[in-house]
């Protein structure tokens, strides 16, 4: 289920996307809270990469800075460079030559991210009109094109629909074909499949991959399900309070689940085959709300393994096996408790 | 209109020379149908009305049907003239103070949409007579000729009357469309625009403001009723022969005739309206359009 | 109360237009006490007379003192508002209770009405009133209370419609509480912020109203001065005397606007959930 990473795609080709030392803090009223905590990783083109976490972990706040979507009231510290931009600091106005070119999003709910007064076909050709300097009847041309790619059946027809007359899947396949209209070099996925019905769900993320790979597409998938993570993804990073907690290839995480949150995940999730609705909640507690950046291991209130060191200073990053986790106590390592 | 106090006989026969000896009045009601029980009256009004006969205006002996049909397009130009001033300017400001929201633009947006539905519209109307009439002497105080016989005559007349009655309007239509778009620019789909790098003014006009127009054309129809008000008023101060003096002149008279007839035409217009209102939903919804097979 | 006080004085568009409403209110109720001549008393030495010591805002066009029936304006002006206000609040939010909480064929009855009322233009109501009551005082506030009653029905309504579902009233409902405890002891408090708004919105409507019906002639009748009446008379003298026309016109749009402005503010403290 986790393909090793295709031909023709090396191992150490340059990463499409490299994030480093990514910070998100929102001002809100007299305070401000972190949201995401100085996160650094990169995606190699015709890579997946998870992040994954319960409600509130950060990852979706990373899924708009990495767009540059992020609220006003956020500020963004760090860097994330596409090829040789780095898109902190920059301003609306050339994010936007940036957004849809180099960088397409796949929103959740694929109802209200759709203009519902535009036809979706006109919706797609906009990109191509604003990016790929084409002309309306090209552009109406090419979107068709792009429907059949993602398979929509009768896409001429489907072109001059409106998006309340498409299912939800269909409006999601449309979403993506925005999203990939100009073959960018990273797609951002935010929970493309939470707002749909499980039957189609796996069909999305397989087109989802399928095409990253076509184009050599890095995708950045953020989910709060590890079974969507297994079926797509090659990479995995696990978020929590706003840091990774553990990060690597796929199955060698799930081989061997080294953080305690971790394991505690994939314990509350269901066995592929049961539908996958991990809704995480067996783990007691909550994800704490940062208002400064952390000094301790922010899982030690919930975390089973905890020692004293986890109150008094954060975890370093350090090597597990094939993959990364930032803990104290791994497990596995029981000589250190 | 029938529970008018008042004898309209008396008035006609005032009206045609007589004097209000009891035969006079017996012989002006037996002509005009008034000594028929009411239920009579009425059927014979609505046969006659379907004929396109509105009867004789007791006040000045003339058929209110041929008066209709001319007062009628004098406040159809008023009213759509300031229709339109106000919703480009309600609009424009809207959009504005939308995309200001919360800074030092959007207050002054905001104060003067506030002044501008504070503002008595025939007031304004007078304040705008003394300054542009009386002292800077750019426009006509008052009077009304028509656009066929001379066009500039016509519109020069038509400035001052205009701009009051859409002041109002224009308020309404900013701080429907200030919220709208406010509500708009929040939306998901906005925030797809966004991440399709879409120019800030595509994402804004085509995105942002196709929205809204839902609500400024359901605005617009509930402001009919008010528009008609309005153009009533002004007509009024700028003694323009419209519709509006016409139905306030023969209330005041007690010429029902004119009143029923007016009434009866408003209502068919309002009618006729609402149905374009609904037509037009469809053409910027197409929800709407296809509500009967989604 | 305290918490709305600090609200409307803490900031400086509410503090002001609050400072201006109750200068008005205070003109209104002691206006008989402070004016400075009897507002009919006619002076035939001193007609069109300019702002001076003896008259502040000078004279009219038979030679009355205009702050004077500034004032006695004020005070119809007030009258009328509130009684206008009062009359819509009395019939408006039983109907709209009552609708929003049956439903049914009740509320659709109620809705369809109300749609027909908005669509009518209320000028053409006000004059049928005006002839068959006769101008006055009464004719104004009921014309007026007429043509807003729709817009408050429906807006109490949807206050019910979106309360009925809040889970303190269907509990009280599937408690098997008595009708009237649930209108009354559930519905009705919960709709105070929004009516308190309402009818901070529904008295500059009826200074308006007020104004415009007598400027028409179908309102107050003079000699009784009201801000109306007095631009009404002031009219035929906009070329020579601009200024009787101004003064009313001011005062009408000043005490509207700072209505407005209060009532824009209340409604951020009542109800923050609507967009501003």
């Amino acid at each position: 289920m986790n393909a090793p990473v295709v031909a023709g795609i090396a191992a150490h080709d340059p990463p499409a996307l490299v994030a480093d030392g990514l910070s998100v803090r929102f001002q809100v009223g007299q305070g401000s809270v972190t949201a995401v905590d100085e996160i650094s990783f990169g995606v190699r083109p015709g890579e997946v990469m998870a992040l994954v976490g319960e409600s509130g972990c950060g990852k979706s706040s990373v899924a708009m800075a990495l767009a540059g979507l992020l609220a006003p009231n956020a500020e963004l510290t760090g860097s994330v460079t596409f090829g040789d931009t780095d898109i902190v600091g920059l301003g609306e106005r050339q994010l936007s030559k940036i957004r849809g070119r180099s960088i397409g999003v796949v929103f959740q709910e694929p109802m209200t991210s759709l203009n519902p007064v535009l036809t979706v076909g006109r919706q797609v050709s906009e990109v191509l009109r604003r990016h790929a300097g084409m002309s309306r009847k090209q552009a109406a041309e090419h979107s068709v094109e792009l429907f059949e790619r993602v398979g929509i059946p009768d896409p001429r027809t489907r072109a001059r629909s409106y998006p309340h007359q498409l299912s939800g899947g269909m409006r999601q396949r449309v979403m993506i074909a925005m999203a990939l209209a100009c073959r960018p070099r990273v797609l951002i996925a935010d929970e493309p499949t939470t707002a749909l019905d499980v039957t189609v769900q796996s069909t999305i993320l397989r087109l989802l991959r399928e095409l990253g790979r076509e184009d050599g597409t890095a995708i950045v998938l953020i989910t709060h399900d590890l079974g969507v993570v297994a079926d797509i993804a090659d990479r995995v990073a696990i978020m929590y309070a706003g840091r990774f907690v553990e990060e690597g290839e796929v199955h060698d995480i799930f081989a061997q689940p080294s953080h305690p949150y971790t394991r505690a995940l994939l314990a509350a999730t269901p066995r592929q085959g049961e539908a996958g609705q991990g809704r995480l909640a067996e783990i007691p507690g909550i994800v704490p709300v940062l208002h400064e950046p952390a000094t301790s291991c922010s899982f030690a209130d919930r975390c089973t393994r905890v020692g004293s060191t986890c109150h008094e200073s954060r975890p370093q990053r350090s090597r597990v096996g094939q993959h990364h986790v930032w803990c104290f106590h791994p497990v596995g390592e029981e000589g250190s408790r | 209109m029938r529970a008018l106090p008042g004898d309209t006989a008396l008035m006609l026969a005032g009206q045609s020379g007589g004097s209000s000896d009891p035969e006079a009045l017996e012989a002006v009601r037996r002509k005009y149908g008034l000594d028929q029980p009411m239920v009579i009256q009425y059927v014979r009004y609505m046969w006659l009305f379907l004929q396109g006969d509105l009867g004789v205006s007791s006040s000045n002996g003339l058929p209110v049907g041929p008066t209709i049909v001319d007062r009628l397009p004098v406040t159809a130009q008023l009213a759509l003239m300031s229709l339109t001033l106000a919703a480009i300017l309600g609009v424009g400001a809207g959009i504005l103070a939308a995309l200001w929201r919360g800074r030092a633009g959007d207050y002054l947006i905001g104060i003067a949409g506030l002044a501008g539905i504070s503002v008595p519209s025939f007031w304004l109307a007078l304040v705008l007579v003394i300054v542009f009439a009386v002292n800077l002497g750019w426009f006509p105080a008052s009077g009304y000729v028509s656009f066929v016989d001379d066009p500039i005559g016509n519109l020069t007349r038509m400035v001052l009357p205009v701009c009051a009655l859409a002041t109002s309007f224009a308020a309404i239509y900013m701080r429907q469309m200030r919220s709208a778009m406010t509500e708009a620019l929040q939306t998901d789909y906005i925030r797809t625009a966004r991440a399709k790098g879409l120019a800030r003014w595509t994402i804004i006009v085509q995105h942002g403001a196709r929205n809204s127009l839902i609500t400024i054309l359901t605005l617009t129809g509930l402001q009919l009723g008010a528009l008609i008000s309005g153009a009533v008023v002004i007509e009024q101060v700028f003694v323009i022969p419209g519709y509006g003096k016409l139905l306030l002149d023969a209330v005041l008279a007690r010429d029902y005739a004119v009143v029923q007839g007016v009434a009866l035409v408003t209502l068919i217009a309002y009618v006729a309206i609402s149905l374009l209102v609904d037509a037009l939903y469809a053409l910027v919804d197409p929800r709407v359009r296809t509500s009967g097979r989604a | 109360m305290v918490h709305t006080l600090r609200f409307v004085f803490g900031r400086p568009a509410t503090a002001v237009s609050a400072g201006v409403i109750l200068l008005f209110a205070a003109v209104a109720v002691v206006g008989p006490w402070i004016s400075p001549y009897d507002p009919g008393h006619q002076d035939y030495s001193a007609i069109f007379g300019s702002p001076s010591g003896a008259h502040l805002l000078g004279t009219d066009d038979l030679g009355r003192d205009v702050l004077s029936r500034l004032i006695e304006g004020a005070r119809i002006s007030l009258a009328v508002a509130l009684a206008t206000t009062a009359l819509v609040l009395v019939v408006a939010v039983p109907i709209g209770l009552v609708a929003g909480y049956y439903r049914g064929w009740l509320d659709v009855v109620v809705s369809r009405g109300v749609d027909v009322m908005l669509a009518f233009p209320y000028i053409i109501l006000a004059v049928g009133l005006a002839v068959i009551m006769g101008p006055s005082l009464l004719t104004v506030t009921v014309s007026m209370a007429v043509a807003v009653l729709p817009w408050l029905i429906r807006i109490v309504r949807g206050e019910v419609l979106s309360l009925r579902e809040r889970e303190y009233v269907s509990g009280a409902v599937l408690d098997g509480a008595r009708t009237h405890t649930i209108l009354f002891r559930h519905l009705l408090p919960n709709l105070t912020g929004p009516l308190i708004v309402q009818a901070t919105l529904l008295i500059p409507f009826g200074i308006l109203g007020e104004a415009l019906l007598s400027f028409l002639g179908l309102g107050v009748q003079p000699p009784t001065a009201t801000w109306g009446v007095m631009l009404a008379n002031a009219q035929p003298f906009a070329q020579s005397n601009p200024g009787l026309s101004i003064v009313p016109g001011i005062a009408i749009a000043v005490v509207t606007l700072a209505f407005n402005l209060l009532g824009d503010g209340l409604r951020d403290l009542f109800d923050p959930r609507t967009v501003r």
